[in-house]
C-alpha cells in the first residue's frame, strides 16, 4: 500500500502541474544566450551606435564611395569601386542598422527620461539620416524604424520626400541643441562609458548638433533659400543658445584602437594578413 | 490557467486526492475460494503474460503474471472464467471443483488480427485500425547486419524513404509522406520502449577551413540486436497523441524482452567485408596543365604550352600532355643524376589510383543477451558491440551498448518494468565529406601522371610534420592534397555517450481500470574534437577544435484506461498528461579560420595564439505539458471509431497558450457484415482525419542584444536585424486519409491501400524587410504546404507446405507535395543554390523543382537556327540567370519507390531479398562538375565531337543534319567539336596573348553580328566550322576554357535506380542437433547488402548520395537535397557471414 501510495501521490502532483505550471513555461522561454533588450544599459548598446557611425562616415572616403567619386582607385578585384556597379552591398541597409541600435537607445532614453541619451540619440539620428538623403534623395523617414511594430505602415515604409526628411531632422536637431544645453553634472545619466568622440562631454555635442544644422541649412540653401538663411542667421546669431564647432578640438573623432579587426582601420594588415586588399587601394 | 494554486493548496488537494485514490484499492476479497494456473500460448508454449482473466457475468478479474500466471478468488464451482488476449481466440472454462486451471490460448487464425503497438504503447489488432500503421519485425532488422537499423528499414516500409546521407556512420535519413515543412528536417519522432529519443538529421560539424564531417545521427545508436518490433505511425491520424513533433509520423521501438521460461543466452556474431568496386569515370589520358601540349618533335610545330612544360605540376587540372606517348620530362619525384640534377622522366598514367587508395571495410559486430523470468520477475540484459574499418585508410567507428530490460511483479495487480539502454558511439576519425579534408576528393584529384601510392609516404622527406608531400609542394602557393596526409593527418574524432530508460509502474485497478504511470529519461554528451596537421591547403598552420554538446529530455506520464463491453459495443476511455522537459547546450573552442597553430602538430587549445582564437556557447530550455484523451469504440467486431483530443501547453510559445488538436479514425470491416463469395477473406474500409500542432523552436518570440564585439575596452551589444515574432502561432498539419485493405484465399493475398492528402499550415518562416524598417527580415507563420500521396501494399503467400515456403511482399510509394501558399512578396522558396542552380519552389508548384541559368539561344522559329545557342564574340555560351529565366530543369522528387521483399524456405534454408527501386527524379552532380572544369571527367572527353576528316561545308552539314545531338542543347548535352590532340580533332586557337596549334575546340551555334536599339541581335554569324579563326568565321576556344560550368544543366542526371537493398541466405541447424550441442537455437548465414543494380545516370555515382549533408539557404537544417559535391563513396560489394547461437 505504501509503494502504491507514494505512487499515486507522485503522479497526481504530475497532473496538477500541468494546469498549473504555465508560468513556469513561460520564464523558461528567456533566452539565456543574450542580453535583455528590458534591461541592458542603453549605454552597452550606443557605444555600437557611434564606433558603427564612425566608421560609416569613414567608408564614405575610403570604401566604394570614395571610388565612385574617384578618390580611390583599386587594382583588382575593382568591379564595384572603380565602377558605378551598384549592387546589394552599397544599398542604405547599413545606415538603417545603425539607426536600428540608435533608435533602440534613443527610446530607452524616454523610457528612463535620460535627456543626455535623448540628445546624444538625436544628434545621430539626424547625421544618418542626413547622409541617406544626402545619397539617396527621397527616403523612407516617418515611417522608418518601425518594422518591430507589426503595422502595414512599419512594415512597408513610405518615402518622405527630401525636403520632408532635411526639415524633420533640423527640428530634431534643434531639439537635441536644447536637450544637450546642461552642464554634464545636471544629467541624472552619462555617456562616458561610451562615448567614443567627446569621452561624454554634452557642450560637444550640443557643437555637434548646431554644425549639422548649418550643414543641413546649407544643403537647402539653393533650394530654400530664405529658410536656410534664417536657420543660419538664427544659429550664428546667438552662439550662447547655439554653439557651433570652432575649433579643431571639437570634432567628432574616434580613434580606431587596432585592438581587434573590427575596431582598426579597414584594410590593415595586422589582421587583413594578406595586406593586398590594403596594396590594391590607391589614393 | 488564471489562479495559481498555492504551495498549501497543492499539497491539500494532493492528500485528500490520496486518501480517495487509495481507498479505491480492492486490496483483498476473502470471502470464497482461490483459483490458480498458467495461461500459455498453444503456439510456442510458452506463458502469455497480461491475458486477462475474467470472471463471466460479474465485475471481477485479473491478469496473468509475466510468467502467464495467475490466481484468482471465485465465488464458487459454477463460475465462468474467460481468458481472453489481444491476438488470441478467447477460452471460457467452467471452474468446477478445480483450483488450478491451466489454459492453452491459441492464435487468432486471421493475419490481419496481427497486434500492432500504437501511440502511447497501446496495443490494438490492426484490424481495429482506422489508419494505417506499418509494421517491421526485430528479425528484419538484424538478418543483415547494418551499422543504423534504419537502414535495414529501406524497401521495407510503403510510404518511407529512408536514405544514407554518405558511407558507413552517416547520417541516415527517414522521411514519411514527404516532407512536409519547410524548415525542419522533416525526421519522425522516434520513441523506445516509451522514451521520445532525440534524432536530429544534420550532424555536420566543421572545425578549420572545409573541414566538413558528418557525425551521424543519434538513433544509430541502437543496437539493431535489442530491437522486438517496430511500428511505424505514418500520418497524424496516428501520431496525433504523440503531439508537436509527431507531424512527420513516429517510429515506435520496443525492445526485447525477459519474456521466456528459462534462462536463455544469446550469442550473436557477424562481420562484413566491404570490398570497393566501382569509381567515377575518371580518365588517366592527361597530366596536369592548362593546355594540352605535344612536344616541338612531335607536333611539328612549337612546343604547345606556353608555359614551356608538357605537364605543369602547380595546376589542379589534367588538361595537360597525353600520357603514355612515351614524353618525357622533368617530375616532381625524378631521381637526381650525379650532378645533382632531376633527370627527365617518362610521363605514364596510373589509372587506379583511386582503387589503389581505399581499402577493403570491415564491421564486425558482436552481441550477447542473457534473459530470464520467475515469479516475481524477469529480465534481459543485453551487450553488444560494432567496430567499423572503413573503406578510407584510417576512419574507424565503434559502438557499444548495453540494455536491460526487466520487469518486475510487485503484486498481483502492479507491474513495475524499467528498460535502460546505455551506449557509447565513438570514432578515432571520420572522414570529412564534400571537399577540402575529404580524401577520397584528392584521391580522385590526385594528377594521372602521379601514381598515388608514391605519396603514400605523406610527409616530405626532411620535413616530418611540417609538409606533406604532394606534387605541388616545391611551389609557393599549394593548389593540391595528398589524400593520404588527409587521412592520416586530419583526425575527426567523436564520443557520444548516450543513456536513455524508463521506469513504470502498470496499476490494474479493477478488471476494466488500468493505470499507468511512467518517467523517462534521455540523455546524451557528445565531444566532437579536430585535429588538423601543418600543411593542408586551406590551413597551412594546421587547426584545432573542441565542441561539447549536451542534450537532455525528460518525460513524464500518466495514462488511466476504462474498458467495457455492453452487448455489442465495446468501449474503452484513456485519459492522461505528460510533462516533458528539454535542454541542450554546445561549448565550442579552437582555431579561427586559416590561422592555424602556434606549434605544428600539438593539439591544444592553449597552443593557439589568443587572437586566434574562438569560443562560443549556447543553451537552450523548452517545455511542454500535455493532457490528452482517447476513446475507442466498437460494435461487433465490424465497426470501430477512434476519437483523440489533444491540448499542449508549449514553453516556446507566446504566453505559453495552449494549442488544441483532435483526431478520428473509422474501420468498417464489411466482410464481417456481409456474406462475400469465395476468395474473400477480408474487406475493410478505413478512414481518417487528424490534425496536430507543432510548436517553434525555443527563444522565437523575442530577440536578445547580441555582442558585437568590443571596442577596445568597451562592451558593444547590438540588436539583432532579424525580427523574431511574439505572437508566433503553432503550425497546424492536417491530414485526411482513406484506405481498403482486400484479404483473398485465407489471407494468402492480401493487398492494401491508401490515399493521404496532409497539409501543413503556418510554417515559421524567414521573410525579408525593407532594410528602412531597421531590421532586414522577420519570422511569420505563413504558408501552406500539402503533400498527396499513395501507398499500396500487395502480400502473397504463394506456396506453403511442410518443406517449402515463399512469400513475396511489394510496396509502392508516390509522395507529391505542393506550396498552395507563401507570405506576401514571396513568390518562391528556396532549398539551396548552388552550381548555377538551385532548388526553389514557386507557389502553386512542387518542391523539389531544380533551376538553372538558362542558355541563351534563337528564339524565334522562324529563324534557320531555331534553338541554336547564341555564343558571345569570343563562341562562349551565354547565360540568363536562374530566377529571371524561371529555367526549371528537374525535380528531385521520384515518380515512384517501388519495394520488394522476397522469402523462400526449404526446409531448414532460407533465401530472402529485398529490393529497392526509385524511379524518376533528377540530380547534379557537382563532382562531375568539378571533374570537368579540372579535366578529370572521362565522361567529358567521350562527349566531344571528333570533326574526323571533315571540315568546311561538309562538317556544317554534317553538324546540322545531327542537329539533335551536335549543335542543340538537349537534357545535360552541351556538344562540343574537337579536343585536346590531333586525335580527337582539335583546333587552333588563341586565348589571351597565347595563340596555339593544338588543344581547340569550337561550340556549335551561332554568334550575334548585328543589333537593333534595344541591343537585341539581328543578324548572326554561324560557328559551326566554316572558316575557323578567320574573321566572322567559327570561334575556337581552348577545350580547357569551354567546360559548362556555369551551367548546372550540364552536369542534370536521372537519379532512378534499383538497389538489392538485402540478400541473405541461411541455414539453421536442425532443432534435435543443436539440442545434442545443448542449444535451443543455431543458425549460420551469409549475406550482402546495398548492392547497387542499376542507375539511369550510369556514372558511377550513387544517385541516393545526392543529399548533401550541409544546411541550404532558406531550408534551416534540411540537407541539401538533389545535388551531390564529393559525396562519392565508391560502390562496394559487401560480403558478411553471421553465426547467431541460443543456449
Amino acid at each position: 500500500m505504501i509503494i502504491k501510495n507514494k505512487l499515486i501521490f507522485g503522479w497526481a502532483l504530475l497532473l496538477l502541474c500541468t494546469f498549473s505550471c504555465k508560468e513556469d513555461l513561460i520564464e523558461m522561454n528567456i533566452n539565456p544566450n543574450g542580453a535583455s533588450p528590458e534591461s541592458a544599459n542603453p549605454n552597452l548598446v550606443l557605444s555600437t551606435v557611434l564606433t558603427e557611425a564612425g566608421k560609416s562616415v569613414l567608408n564614405l572616403g575610403y570604401q566604394n564611395i570614395a571610388g565612385v567619386m574617384q578618390h580611390t582607385q583599386k587594382d583588382g578585384w575593382s568591379g564595384s569601386h572603380n565602377s558605378y556597379d551598384w549592387n546589394r552591398s552599397n544599398s542604405w541597409s547599413g545606415y538603417y542598422a545603425i539607426l536600428r541600435n540608435n533608435q533602440f537607445v534613443y527610446e530607452r532614453a524616454v523610457e528612463l527620461d535620460q535627456e543626455l541619451h535623448q540628445g546624444v540619440t538625436l544628434v545621430i539620428r539626424g547625421m544618418m539620416f542626413g547622409l541617406i538623403t544626402d545619397l539617396w534623395g527621397d527616403a523612407p523617414y516617418t515611417e522608418a524604424l518601425k518594422g518591430a511594430e507589426g503595422t502595414p505602415e512599419g512594415t512597408f515604409p513610405v518615402y518622405d520626400t527630401q525636403e520632408s526628411i532635411y526639415r524633420g531632422i533640423l527640428d530634431e536637431l534643434e531639439m537635441a541643441n536644447q536637450l544637450l544645453s546642461k552642464p554634464q553634472s545636471a544629467y541624472n545619466s552619462s555617456v562616458e562609458s561610451a562615448d567614443v568622440y567627446f569621452n561624454g562631454d554634452p557642450s560637444k555635442w550640443q557643437k555637434v548638433a548646431n554644425s549639422l544644422r548649418l550643414r543641413f541649412y546649407m544643403r537647402l540653401s539653393e533650394k530654400l533659400p530664405d529658410f536656410a538663411k534664417q536657420g543660419i542667421e538664427t544659429i550664428l546669431a546667438d552662439p550662447a543658445t547655439y554653439p557651433i564647432i570652432t575649433s579643431a578640438g571639437d570634432d567628432a573623432d574616434m580613434s580606431f584602437n587596432t585592438e581587434s579587426e573590427a575596431s582598426s582601420w579597414p584594410n590593415n594588415t595586422k589582421f587583413d594578413v594578406d595586406a593586398s586588399n590594403y596594396r590594391r587601394l590607391k589614393m | 490557467m488564471v489562479k495559481r494554486f498555492t504551495k498549501f493548496n497543492n499539497w491539500y488537494h494532493l492528500i485528500i486526492l490520496c486518501f480517495l485514490i487509495g481507498s479505491m484499492v480492492p486490496d483483498a476479497l476473502a470471502q470464497s475460494r482461490r483459483v490458480t494456473g498458467k495461461v500459455t500460448s498453444t503456439g510456442d508454449g510458452l506463458g502469455i503474460p497480461g491475458v486477462n482473466v475474467l470472471l463471466q457475468g460479474g465485475q471481477t478479474g485479473t491478469a496473468t503474471d509475466v510468467n502467464g500466471e495467475y490466481s484468482i478468488t471465485v465465488p464458487d464451482n459454477n463460475s465462468v472464467l474467460v481468458f481472453s488476449f489481444i491476438g488470441f481466440e478467447p477460452v471460457n472454462e467452467v471452474v468446477g471443483n478445480r483450483s488450478v486451471i491451466n489454459v492453452s490460448l491459441s492464435e487468432d487464425a486471421s493475419e490481419m488480427n496481427e497486434v500492432v503497438v500504437t501511440a502511447l504503447g497501446i496495443k490494438r489488432e490492426e484490424i481495429s485500425l482506422g489508419y494505417s500503421i506499418e509494421r517491421v519485425e526485430g528479425e528484419e532488422m538484424t538478418r543483415v547486419a547494418q551499422e543504423s537499423f534504419l537502414n535495414a528499414m529501406a524497401g521495407k516500409v510503403a510510404g518511407a524513404t529512408i536514405s544514407t546521407t554518405g558511407g558507413t556512420g552517416s547520417s541516415v535519413s527517414m522521411v514519411i509522406r514527404g516532407a512536409t515543412s519547410l524548415s525542419t528536417d522533416n525526421q519522425p519522432l522516434f520513441v523506445v520502449d516509451g522514451v521520445p529519443i532525440a534524432n536530429t538529421l544534420n550532424n555536420v560539424s566543421s572545425v578549420g577551413s572545409e573541414n566538413r564531417v558528418d557525425y551521424g545521427n543519434a538513433i544509430s545508436g541502437l543496437n539493431p540486436d535489442d530491437i522486438a518490433d517496430i511500428s511505424i505511425l505514418k500520418g497524424p491520424s496516428a501520431a496525433a497523441l504523440y503531439g508537436s513533433r509527431a507531424g512527420n509520423g513516429v517510429v515506435l521501438i520496443t525492445t526485447k524482452g525477459g519474456n521466456v521460461d528459462r534462462l536463455t543466452v544469446n550469442v550473436s556474431t557477424n562481420t562484413v567485408f566491404d570490398v570497393p568496386y566501382k569509381f567515377l569515370k575518371w580518365h588517366s589520358k592527361f597530366g596536369a596543365g592548362q593546355y594540352s601540349a605535344i612536344p616541338v618533335d612531335v607536333s611539328g610545330n612549337p612546343l604547345t604550352n606556353p608555359f614551356g612544360s608538357l605537364v605543369q605540376e602547380n595546376v589542379n587540372a589534367a588538361f595537360g600532355a597525353e600520357l603514355d606517348k612515351g614524353y618525357e620530362q622533368v617530375q616532381w619525384n625524378s631521381p637526381l643524376d650525379e650532378n645533382g640534377n632531376p633527370i627527365a622522366m617518362p610521363l605514364v598514367s596510373y589509372p587506379n589510383n583511386a582503387q589503389n587508395f581505399v581499402q577493403t571495410g570491415i564491421t564486425s559486430s558482436n552481441s550477447f543477451s542473457i534473459a530470464n523470468s520467475n515469479d516475481a520477475m524477469n529480465y534481459r540484459i543485453s551487450y553488444s558491440n560494432m567496430r567499423n574499418k572503413g573503406i578510407i585508410p584510417n576512419s574507424d567507428l565503434f559502438r557499444n551498448t548495453l540494455n536491460i530490460n526487466s520487469n518486475i511483479k510487485v503484486n498481483d495487480k502492479l507491474n513495475i518494468s524499467t528498460n535502460i539502454d546505455v551506449s557509447r558511439n565513438n570514432s578515432n576519425n571520420r572522414p570529412a565529406g564534400e571537399r577540402g579534408t575529404n580524401p577520397l576528393q584528392w584521391a580522385y584529384e590526385t594528377s594521372p601522371h602521379v601514381n598515388i601510392l608514391d605519396l603514400e609516404d605523406y610527409w616530405l622527406p626532411g620535413q616530418e610534420g611540417l609538409e606533406q608531400k604532394t606534387m605541388d609542394a616545391a611551389y609557393d602557393v599549394r593548389s593540391t592534397n595528398n589524400p593520404y596526409f588527409l587521412a592520416y593527418e586530419v583526425n575527426n574524432s567523436f564520443k557520444r555517450d548516450r543513456v536513455f530508460g524508463n521506469v513504470k509502474a502498470d496499476w490494474q485497478i479493477s478488471p476494466s481500470l488500468n493505470f499507468f504511470a511512467r518517467y523517462s529519461l534521455d540523455l546524451y554528451n557528445e565531444t566532437r574534437e579536430s585535429k588538423i596537421g601543418r600543411s593542408y591547403s586551406q590551413e597551412p598552420e594546421g587547426a584545432y577544435g573542441i565542441t561539447e554538446l549536451h542534450g537532455l529530455e525528460t518525460n513524464a506520464d500518466f495514462l488511466l484506461t476504462y474498458n467495457k463491453d455492453i452487448n455489442d459495443f465495446g468501449i474503452t476511455l484513456s485519459g492522461g498528461g505528460n510533462i516533458r522537459y528539454q535542454n541542450g547546450s554546445n561549448l565550442f573552442a579552437g582555431t579561427k579560420s586559416g590561422v592555424g597553430l602556434i606549434t605544428p602538430g600539438v593539439f591544444t587549445l592553449s597552443n593557439i595564439a589568443p587572437a586566434n582564437i574562438e569560443y562560443g556557447n549556447s543553451s537552450f530550455e523548452r517545455g511542454i505539458h500535455s493532457v490528452y484523451g482517447l476513446a475507442n469504440l466498437s460494435y461487433k467486431d465490424m465497426l470501430y471509431l477512434d476519437l483523440t483530443a489533444r491540448n499542449d501547453w508549449s514553453s516556446t510559445l507566446p504566453d505559453a497558450d495552449p494549442y488544441f488538436y483532435p483526431s478520428a479514425a473509422l474501420s468498417v470491416l464489411v466482410s464481417e457484415m456481409l456474406e462475400l463469395p469465395e476468395p474473400f477473406s477480408l474487406v475493410k474500409l478505413r478512414g481518417g482525419y487528424a490534425s496536430v500542432g507543432n510548436d517553434a523552436n525555443p527563444y522565437q518570440l523575442l530577440g536578445t542584444l547580441y555582442n558585437a564585439g568590443a571596442w577596445g575596452d568597451i562592451p558593444r551589444l547590438s540588436l539583432r536585424s532579424g525580427l523574431l515574432n511574439p505572437t508566433l502561432k503553432p503550425e497546424i498539419a492536417t491530414s485526411y486519409e482513406g484506405g481498403i485493405d482486400l484479404n483473398f484465399f485465407n489471407d494468402r493475398l492480401r493487398f492494401s491501400g491508401t490515399y493521404y492528402k496532409v497539409q501543413n499550415e503556418n510554417q515559421i518562416l524567414g521573410i525579408d524587410l525593407p532594410p528602412s524598417t531597421g531590421y532586414t527580415s522577420k519570422r511569420i507563420n505563413a504558408g501552406l504546404l500539402q503533400s498527396e500521396g499513395v501507398e499500396l501494399t500487395l502480400g502473397s503467400d504463394i506456396i506453403r507446405n511442410n518443406n517449402w515456403d515463399w512469400s513475396v511482399n511489394l510496396n509502392l510509394t508516390r509522395n507529391r507535395t505542393k506550396i498552395i501558399e507563401l507570405a506576401d512578396n514571396m513568390p518562391y522558396y528556396t532549398l539551396w543554390e548552388d552550381a548555377r542552380g538551385g532548388s526553389w519552389t514557386y507557389v502553386g508548384e512542387e518542391i523539389g523543382d531544380i533551376y538553372d541559368a538558362e542558355v541563351v539561344t534563337v528564339k524565334d522559329p522562324e529563324s534557320p537556327y531555331f534553338g541554336y545557342p547564341i555564343l558571345d564574340q569570343t563562341g562562349k555560351w551565354q547565360s540568363i540567370d536562374a530566377v529571371s529565366s524561371r529555367n526549371k530543369i528537374g525535380n528531385f522528387n521520384p515518380d515512384f519507390v517501388l519495394g520488394m521483399q522476397t522469402s523462400l524456405s526449404y526446409k531448414n534454408f532460407h533465401l530472402n531479398l529485398t529490393f529497392d527501386w526509385r524511379s524518376g527524379g533528377d540530380f547534379v552532380s557537382q563532382t562531375y562538375r568539378f571533374g570537368e572544369e579540372h579535366g578529370r571527367s572521362s565522361v567529358f572527353l567521350d562527349k566531344l565531337i571528333n570533326p574526323g576528316e571533315l571540315e568546311g561545308e561538309a562538317l556544317k552539314n554534317y553538324l546540322v543534319d545531327n542537329k539533335e545531338s551536335m549543335v542543340l542543347i538537349n537534357g545535360n548535352n552541351f556538344p562540343l567539336v574537337g579536343g585536346p590532340t590531333p586525335e580527337y580533332g582539335s583546333y587552333p586557337f588563341t586565348y589571351g596573348p597565347f595563340t596555339l596549334p593544338h588543344g581547340g575546340v569550337f561550340i556549335p551555334g551561332v554568334y550575334a553580328t548585328e543589333f537593333d536599339d534595344n541591343g537585341n541581335p539581328t543578324a548572326y554569324a554561324e560557328n559551326l566550322g566554316e572558316n575557323i579563326g578567320e574573321p566572322g568565321g567559327t570561334l575556337t576556344l581552348p577545350y580547357a576554357g569551354s567546360t559548362a560550368w556555369s551551367f548546372a544543366r550540364a552536369f542534370l542526371y536521372d537519379a532512378s535506380f534499383v538497389k538489392l537493398r538485402e540478400v541473405s541466405f541461411g541455414y539453421d541447424v536442425p532443432k534435435t542437433f543443436a539440442n545434442s550441442l545443448k542449444m535451443q537455437n543455431l543458425s549460420f548465414s551469409v549475406y550482402s547488402r546495398n548492392i547497387i543494380l542499376w542507375t539511369a545516370a550510369k556514372i558511377n555515382i550513387d544517385p541516393e548520395m545526392a543529399f548533401q549533408p550541409s544546411s541550404g539557404t532558406q531550408a534551416g537544417t534540411q540537407f541539401k537535397q538533389g545535388i551531390e559535391r564529393w559525396n562519392v563513396m565508391p560502390w562496394v560489394m559487401p560480403i558478411g557471414f553471421k553465426i547467431n547461437a541460443t543456449f
